[in-house]
């Protein structure tokens, strides 16, 4: 018997760009899982984060670095529990970001699946020169 | 600019013999991404591991189980959810999404999946009920002890049929 679970909709996520510090005590993080593909113009980062939606999802830069938060729904459990393997802590990870990376360009993404996608676009080589100056 | 070669050397997936790692920035180019100290808490063998296991937690009452899957990636059409002799099946393969196939980088593991939960005898098959919700499959299963009206999925029944599947 195969049942096709049903799905809301998936969302943009807006990038907050601030130096704001991310608040919390780290042990009530988990690290999420990565995976990172590269084309010529862009990176793209895959976070794998179940439980996550849209507007649990914080990123923030700080100068080079960049904090992802993801907060996971908030899930009822009025039964009695009989065996858990799922970590039900929040997930964090932080990105070390080169000055390859054209800062105001990053975007992110989430839909139902629970796997966040940033993209951080590379400078082209005529941008990165005068970018040089810039840097932070 | 190539990412690949500015991945710290013992996050490649051959060993190349530096097991200190991280480059320093005499190579004269910038790494455009860097990944920090923190990793998953995952040991090593389990991050090379070639198969996918979803993490599962099982709750349970008098009349209902309900089982929740962490599985990010996935579609909900993607997903296969079974019950036979007390046995729950979540099964799947996750693959990267379009585009993304080359990673450079993968600490997630994309392959095929089978996760079976042994439930009680008294399960009523056809009241399953299973969501997928941002990456979380969750399944609620009804037991045959308990009173009152049974709800019956009949939108599942019509699916299947229209697909052509057979039910077990």
């Amino acid at each position: 018997m195969n049942e096709m679970p049903k799905r809301p909709e998936g969302a943009k996520v807006s990038v907050v760009a601030s130096a704001k510090e991310t608040s919390g005590d780290p042990d009530s993080y988990q690290v999420p899982r990565v995976a990172i593909s590269e084309k010529k113009d862009l990176i793209l980062l895959q976070l794998e984060m179940p439980g996550v939606g849209p507007s649990g999802v914080e990123l923030s830069i700080d100068k080079d670095r960049l904090t992802v938060i993801g907060r996971r729904e908030e899930e009822v459990n009025t039964l009695d529990p009989v065996y858990r393997t799922r970590n039900p802590l929040h997930y964090r990870r932080l990105f070390s970001l080169g000055r390859g990376v054209d800062v105001d360009g990053i975007t992110a993404s989430l839909e139902n699946d629970g796997m966040l996608l940033i993209t951080l676009p590379k400078l082209t080589s005529e941008s990165g020169k005068s970018v040089v100056v810039r840097a932070v | 600019m190539n990412l690949r070669s500015l991945i710290p050397s013992d996050r490649r997936s051959t060993g190349t013999g530096d097991q200190n790692g991280h480059r320093t920035m005499d190579t004269g180019i910038p790494p455009v991404l860097a990944l920090t100290a923190e990793m998953p808490s995952s040991n090593v063998s389990e991050l090379l591991e070639a198969r996918y296991s979803p993490k599962v937690d099982v709750y349970q009452n008098r009349d209902f189980y309900i089982v929740r899957l962490d599985i990010a990636g996935m579609k909900e059409n993607e997903l296969k959810v079974g019950i036979e002799s007390g046995f729950l099946t979540i099964s799947g393969r996750r693959v990267p999404a379009d585009g993304l196939r080359d990673l450079v980088r993968s600490e997630i593991i994309f392959s095929e999946f089978e996760q079976m939960i042994h439930l009680t005898e008294d399960v009523f098959v056809e009241g399953i009920d299973a969501t997928y919700r941002y990456g979380v499959l969750e399944i609620k299963i009804p037991r045959r002890h308990a009173g009152g009206v049974r709800k019956v999925a009949i939108n599942s029944e019509i699916t299947s049929m229209a697909a052509g599947g057979g039910r077990s």
